[in-house]
């Protein structure tokens, strides 16, 4: 019962995150770069229960805050990141070979190349590909920022969950 | 037991060496395939402008003597696109239409996204492209342009 009130709220809290990421975008002079705060939360529930329940959150999350600030097309794109990161960051924590913050990184340079393939099909070109340095950056730089957040938090998550 | 726990739990909550390998071989990884990109770039001659990925809309010059806009239309009820070719004062002129649409402009040897429908407008916040390769999307719409021309470039090699 506790376990589904905790994930209900990190659901909410998720959404709450999605939406501040969509109307506050990462403004660096790069267009379609995003911090990926949402990922905080996936993040934090991989560690703190396990890939089930991060799945369910982010999908959730996905699904619900698509339908509410975004479209059918914007959940789709969406999903196809998500789910290409989620996949990186539990065979990472599954390796035991990298921390919290290496995990994170890691979703955050597969989310951008799950994104760029999705790209690919829809133009049906390999145009997207010029795209890769900068999301390989881009990713390597929010997932860091993302995993140290993470980090921090997880001892007070730990305690009082 | 308990204090193998500990140090796993310690572990988990530090950056480990591992990180730090991972952060540079992916920035290396960016600096390689950046530099690749930057090796085959050279200036084009002509964009193509195409439409999820098979219709053609047209082949545009970039050695143009004056600014050209471009407005694309694209019409719901029957699928299609048009796409027509404005001078400045034309452009100034017109009336944008209902449907979704996309402006482009060519002056420069350069193109430009000037206006665009799409939700998210990263094609409008793009840079302006001049060199073969180089292209502006605005995947909402399954709009590209693409520089071409000049020297046959690697990804050409992967394409075809």
């Amino acid at each position: 019962m506790k376990k589904t009130v905790t994930l209900g709220f990190l659901l909410a809290l998720s959404m709450i995150l999605s939406y501040i990421e969509s109307v506050l975008p990462l403004s660096i002079g790069i267009p379609g770069i995003k911090l990926g705060l949402p990922n905080l939360i996936v993040v934090i529930l991989l560690y703190l229960y396990g890939e089930k329940e991060a799945l369910a959150v982010n999908i959730l999350r996905i699904v619900l805050s698509g339908f509410m600030f975004g479209n059918l097309f914007a959940i789709l794109y969406a999903l196809a990141g998500a789910l290409f990161s989620f996949t990186v960051m539990f065979i990472m924590k599954k390796t035991n070979v990298f921390s919290i913050v290496g995990v994170s990184i890691g979703g955050g340079v597969f989310h951008n190349i799950g994104q760029l393939i999705v790209a690919m099909f829809v133009v049906e070109t390999y145009a997207p590909i010029f795209y890769l340095p900068v999301l390989l950056a881009a990713g390597v730089a929010t997932g860091f920022i993302i995993g140290l957040i993470s980090m921090r938090l997880m001892p007070y998550i730990q305690n009082k969950l | 037991m308990f204090g193998c726990d500990k140090i796993d739990a310690d572990k988990k909550h530090r950056v480990r060496k591992a990180d730090i390998c991972l952060v540079f071989v992916i920035l290396a990884a960016a600096l390689v395939s950046f530099l690749i990109i930057k090796l085959h770039s050279m200036k084009g001659s002509y964009a193509v402008v195409s439409y999820d990925g098979e219709t053609l809309l047209g082949q545009i010059s970039l050695e143009q003597s004056e600014s050209v806009y471009y407005l694309l239309a694209y019409e719901s009820s029957d699928d299609s696109i048009t796409m027509r070719e404005l001078s400045a004062t034309e452009w100034e002129s017109i009336e944008l239409p209902d449907v979704e649409y996309n402006v482009f402009i060519c002056a420069d040897n350069d193109i430009r996204m000037l206006q665009s429908s799409c939700p998210d407008k990263i094609c409008v916040h793009h840079s302006a492209i001049s060199k073969t390769g180089e292209n502006i999307i605005c995947l909402p719409h399954k709009l590209v342009i693409e520089i071409k021309g000049g020297k046959e470039n690697v990804l050409d090699g992967v394409a075809y």
